[in-house]
């Protein structure tokens, strides 16, 4: 069974006006580096967020390693959200130790290692951090878990360029390989060397979901180009 | 994961909160020994050289100090409610929440440890608040015995008062008065957490709202409380009426607490039901 996610009939709506995920059927294989693309509005996030328990679905169903989004689900999935959800007042080490004692796959030795790479000082506090420096912090302890799924929300959207590869960079060298990667982003070009396959999305509709070779082979485009074309305005 | 919850939570709290508790107690102490200065001795002394304009302006003084100290500590121990309600939606329903709902524990254990830590400190913050206006009011009082010169002294006074107190209760009401300090002690232990169920139910349900979340709790808690109080008094009215009507003496106290104990139970149940099946953070 390679199966990691299978999704039956997902929909999320607010109201009858704004669906933000519509009808998506798909099951996503282990051992793979998966792009969520699609524009902004695209239901990328909303879709995110239902995976990891945030949001409730209206109607359908989320199996993850054949459990349901719940305790089981939570303790084998690493989400990196698009924004910081540690609290400002907690120093750097106090947030190794809040993963150590509730992530049973996280390495407190694998993180401190990328803050020393990084520079970063464990006994700084959250709130003294730049943008850029937490988002970092928060891809550090994501990616110091042993994870089935690691689950990533606009991973590089507010770094700069050289920290983009670094980003990337710990995603490939960190990231268990029977384990499956789900980014979500717009920056396609960034990541698109990264990829084996690529989800795209639209209207909160499923539009395409296939592999990235085959992109290349079939289109003879990059994905970036590809992208472009399918999502022209 | 319930005790490292447990863990966690109170490490997230007891900065603020003893700096809370802190500031209650000194304030309660420096108007305790305000109270004890000789100042206030000779005032209350029937024979004291202080001319009456004096003494009124004193005495003025002092009950307005006492009434300011004692909405000091009123105010901390409100002040701790506020804070545990920040911090209850902060943690559960804004960025930090998607921290706390992406942690492998059940819904049950995240509100658990919520409220048996926020219930201790609100069990503590009462504790102390209670001492420091008695120790406040004790020291007042003491200070007024002892200018009257009565003869005995404060504790022989405050014995005799409770004595009579007790077979007041006992002998004239009928009421076991150990009995009923027992429940009393129990409803304060117990009422230190259901109210914590009932202010973080009310936020809870304000996340059912899809807009203005915060306010809908708070909106939601004022809601709640007004209910539990009308229903209280409705309860109160009938159990007076039936009292009286079949001659019996009426205890108020012992229905009211039992509708927001019920009340904060079924808030804790459907808060489990809103974050398992209801749950929407943006």
């Amino acid at each position: 069974m390679n199966e990691l996610i299978e999704i039956v009939g997902l929909t999320k709506a607010y109201d009858d006006r704004s669906v933000a995920v519509n009808n998506v059927t798909i099951t996503l294989p282990k051992g793979k580096i998966i792009g969520l693309l699609g524009p902004n509005g695209s239901g990328k996030t909303t879709l995110i967020k239902m995976l990891n328990g945030l949001l409730t679905p209206t109607s359908g169903s989320i199996k993850i390693n054949g459990a349901y989004v719940g305790v089981q689900s939570k303790a084998r999935v690493a989400y990196l959200p698009d924004r910081t959800y540690l609290a400002g007042n907690k120093r750097i080490n106090e947030v190794l130790g809040f993963f150590e004692d509730f992530y049973a796959d996280f390495s407190r030795e694998k993180a401190e290692e990328m803050l020393r790479s990084l520079n970063i000082d464990p006994t700084t506090k959250m709130k003294t951090l730049s943008k850029g420096t937490k988002e970092k912090v928060q891809l550090i302890l994501v990616m110091s878990r042993n994870a089935d799924l690691y689950i990533l929300d606009e991973p590089i959207a507010g770094v700069d360029p050289a920290a983009r590869d670094y980003i990337l960079r710990t995603i490939i060298n960190n990231y268990n390989p029977e384990a499956t990667v789900l980014i979500s982003t717009h920056l396609i070009s960034d990541v698109e060397q990264v990829l084996d396959e690529v989800i795209f999305m639209r209207y909160g509709q499923l539009v395409l979901y296939t592999s990235v070779d085959n992109i290349r082979e079939k289109h003879g485009k990059s994905v970036d180009a590809y992208f472009r074309e399918v999502f022209a305005c | 994961m319930l005790g490292k919850l447990i863990k966690h939570e109170w490490k997230g709290l007891y900065k603020i909160g003893g700096i809370m508790l802190l500031a209650t107690f000194a304030v309660a102490l420096i108007g305790s020994l305000y109270f004890r200065s000789p100042m206030w001795v000779q005032l209350f002394n029937e024979n004291g050289d202080i001319d009456n304009l004096a003494s009124m302006t004193w005495l003025f003084m002092g009950i307005g100090s006492l009434v300011l100290c004692i909405l000091m500590v009123v105010g901390l121990i409100y002040g701790m409610v506020i804070y545990l309600g920040v911090r209850f939606y902060r943690s559960m329903y804004t960025d930090e929440g998607y921290l706390a709902h992406t942690l492998p524990v059940t819904p049950h254990q995240l509100l658990g440890s919520k409220i048996l830590v926020g219930g201790l400190w609100m069990l503590i913050a009462n504790i102390v608040g209670m001492v420091s206006i008695f120790l406040m009011f004790f020291s007042m009082m003491a200070s007024v015995f002892e200018g009257q010169q009565l003869g005995m002294s404060f504790w022989e006074i405050m014995r005799e008062m409770w004595e009579g107190f007790t077979s007041l209760y006992e002998n004239e009401l009928g009421i076991n008065v150990t009995g009923y300090m027992i429940y009393l002690v129990a409803l304060f232990i117990v009422g230190s957490f259901s109210s914590l169920c009932i202010l973080f139910g009310a936020i809870t349900i304000g996340q059912l709202s899809k807009k203005y979340k915060a306010v809908m709790g708070i909106l939601v808690y004022f809601g709640l409380l007004i209910l539990i109080s009308i229903i209280e008094m409705v309860i109160s009215m009938v159990s007076m009426a039936s009292s009286i009507m079949d001659g019996e003496i009426y205890m108020n106290t012992m229905f009211s607490p039992i509708i927001s104990i019920a009340i904060s139970v079924g808030l804790y149940f459907l808060s489990h039901y809103i974050i398992k099946r209801k749950l929407n953070l943006d």
